[in-house]
């Protein structure tokens, strides 16, 4: 788990939003609470995932997170609502929250709610170092090195790539051996893996 | 006084008497055509007592004459009474014989006052002096005139009038009115005019006293028409304990509506503490595992689900007292008490719809007696068509504002919104089943006016002073208090 991750809290209903600090404090979870929409908004950096009751004055939880997802926040979001139906459940799943629950909530779900909550905002921030890593490994490859890897991970044998290049064979088979050392790739599946993550394209 | 005088005034007495009582009746509803009948029938028979009181006490032939003259105006007045009292009370009876009874009997009338001295005599030569009930009473000694048979038809056509208009009453089922009218009537009048005739053709050693019979006749009517009068006073009571008991169906069958649009609301005000109470029931549990337990933490957290508990009964207690059908009862009790009671049933709903709801409530209000349940009733259906109207149309943040205040005499209730708005003909939405809403019964507000009429209040709309929604203004008169 990791330990810097913040569970936030918005309902309205102070006596929920203790309850809910009392469950979760205990389990050993960092909480900070909000009793409004607008309270919680203004917090300026967010990490870790949010509990937000749909039903709210002033702002429901919808809009919240619509208003999340404009700032361009990935924070996970957990729905917590008084009166669940299936379209609203829809509705949220869609909208891109992580998990919908209804109250009143057994502590088990919330806690495994915000355990996988937590755990896919870890996964993703691992993804996002990872990606971080090849980028500055990629960033150290010659422009013809970028060159052979587009078309390395196209699936083209050397020979037609050298073809193309306009040049012999073991000149593409040397620029392939130093993308694969550059790149730590420990083979062409785990090569085109990487392209992949980086957004990069084969070519034609 | 001879006992002749003393009965005869008694008869003129009491045969008034009996009849103001229903001239009164009457009076206060003139529908009741039979009572202005009845009565005129009773002055009759007073004016034929009198008439005949004074035959028996002339003193000379002349003064005989001229009070058998004279008794021939009552009689007529009789005749005319039973014929109307008849058409009006037992409803049967043939016009044409009606008109024949009373054409004859006002023929014999003119006969009577163009003849000298009347029309049962050619001439009163003297009088004689016979016992008649332990008294002595005048009778006429003289030549009867044969022109008095045009009366005698007129009684015969009276009776078979009346035994006609009986028969056909029978048929229909009116078989009390019969017994007690149209027999009365039909023997009374029989043997009172029958004593009278044998009387004037001086068969019988018996004064004129027709009177007499009218009297036992006018005593069965009256009790007839006291059955009757009672029985209009029973169904009078019936028809209003209908008419409450509908009222009371109905306001609470608006109750139940008003609560059914709530329902999504109020479920999620019934959650909201039992979700409180788990969460903080499953935090304390887990308190409890450790082996140092914080107790002062589970205390608090004991004391919150308490509170919770008490919270979500409340809400029960409120939902239940308007659901139930209960007696209307007027209490003395303050309507901010029934702003904030709403308000809070309403809570939830107002933050499910967006509705942002402030109040501006007037301390002290004066009391006020009403039902509480009611107003809550008529609060809880303005707030909501508020709502409604908020959601389609008006500005976009909903605002709903609920005012008190007084001015000593009344207190007044205002719920402004800023929705919609009224429409231009705004009396329409006070009508039953006007309604703007997809699944709504269109009787709210018909049934909020009915409530606030009942506690002799006023409830009218306008469009609001600061925005495009309407203002509903409740006026309801101060409870006075007695020093």
């Amino acid at each position: 788990m990791n330990d810097a991750a913040i569970v936030y809290l918005v309902d309205d209903e102070p006596g929920m939003l203790k309850a809910l600090t009392r469950l979760l404090g205990g389990e050993g979870f960092q909480i900070k609470s909000f009793d409004s929409a607008k309270t919680f908004l203004a917090e300026p950096e967010l990490h870790g995932c949010v509990i937000l009751d749909v039903a709210m004055p002033e702002m429901d939880g919808m809009e919240v997170l619509r208003l999340l997802q404009a700032k361009g926040s990935h924070v996970p979001v957990i729905f917590l609502t008084g009166h669940g139906d299936i379209p609203m459940s829809v509705r949220a799943m869609k909208s891109g929250a992580v998990d919908f629950l209804t109250k009143p909530v057994r502590s088990e779900d919330l806690i495994r709610a915000v355990k996988s909550a937590l755990d896919l905002l870890e996964k993703s921030d691992q993804k996002q170092e990872e990606v971080e890593r090849l980028r500055i490994l990629y960033a150290q490859l010659t422009a013809r090195e970028k060159e052979v890897l587009a078309h390395v991970i196209s699936g083209k044998p050397n020979k037609q790539i050298a073809f193309t290049l306009g040049t012999i064979e073991q000149t593409v088979k040397i620029h392939r051996m130093r993308v694969m050392h550059k790149m730590q790739a420990e083979s062409i599946v785990d090569l085109v893996h990487i392209a992949q993550s980086l957004g990069v394209s084969a070519a034609d | 006084m001879s006992l002749i005088t003393v009965i005869w005034s008694m008869i003129a007495a009491s045969s008034l008497t009996l009849g103001f009582v229903h001239l009164l009746i009457w009076w206060q509803n003139r529908e009741k055509r039979e009572r202005l009948w009845f009565f005129i029938m009773t002055l009759g028979t007073a004016c034929l007592a009198l008439s005949e009181l004074a035959m028996m006490k002339a003193q000379t032939p002349e003064a005989f004459g001229i009070a058998l003259r004279w008794l021939h105006l009552p009689t007529w007045l009789i005749f005319v009474a039973i014929v109307g009292f008849i058409l009006v009370y037992l409803r049967t009876g043939r016009y044409w014989l009606a008109l024949a009874v009373i054409g004859l009997r006002t023929v014999t009338l003119g006969l009577n006052f163009l003849l000298d001295p009347n029309i049962n005599y050619r001439e009163i030569t003297g009088l004689r002096e016979v016992r008649y009930l332990g008294d002595s009473a005048a009778m006429a000694i003289g030549r009867p005139n044969p022109i008095m048979l045009v009366a005698q038809v007129a009684l015969l056509l009276l009776l078979i009038f009346v035994v006609d208009a009986s028969v056909q009453a029978w048929r229909q089922g009116e078989k009390r009115r019969v017994l007690l009218t149209g027999g009365s009537i039909s023997f009374f009048v029989a043997m009172g005019t029958l004593s009278a005739i044998l009387s004037l053709w001086q068969v019988v050693e018996v004064p004129v006293s027709a009177s007499l019979f009218f009297m036992g006749m006018i005593l069965l009517m009256a009790f007839d028409l006291s059955l009757e009068t009672k029985r209009a006073a029973i169904l009078e009571v019936e028809l209003r304990d209908t008419q409450e008991s509908k009222y009371k169906e109905v306001t609470h069958l608006g109750r139940v509506a008003a609560l059914g649009e709530l329902s999504v609301s109020l479920a999620h005000e019934m959650n909201q503490p039992l979700a409180i109470i788990l969460s903080n029931a499953q935090a304390a549990q887990k308190l409890l595992e450790n082996k140092t337990p914080d107790l002062a933490e589970v205390g608090e957290i004991l004391g919150e689900i308490v509170n919770e508990n008490l919270r979500a009964s409340e809400t029960i207690k409120r939902i239940r007292a308007l659901l139930q059908r209960g007696e209307v009862s007027s209490q003395i009790l303050d309507l901010n008490e029934v702003v904030t009671e709403v308000s809070h049933l309403m809570k939830n709903e107002m933050a499910r719809r967006q509705v942002s709801l402030s109040h501006d409530l007037a301390r002290p209000l004066p009391h006020i007696s009403a039902d509480r349940i009611q107003l809550q009733q008529v609060l809880l259906n303005l707030m909501l068509n508020a709502c409604d109207s908020m959601a389609t149309g008006g500005s976009d943040t909903r605002k709903l504002h609920v005012t008190t205040k007084s001015d000593g005499a009344s207190v007044s209730l205002e719920v402004t919104d800023n929705g919609q708005g009224l429409p231009a003909d705004v009396e329409s939405i006070f009508q039953a089943f006007y309604t703007t809403k997809d699944q709504g019964l269109g009787m709210g507000l018909a049934i909020c006016r009915s409530i606030i009429a009942a506690h002799r209040g006023q409830l009218w709309a306008e469009p609001a002073r600061a925005s495009s929604g309407a203002t509903f203004h409740v006026v309801l008169p101060v409870k006075e208090v007695r020093s």
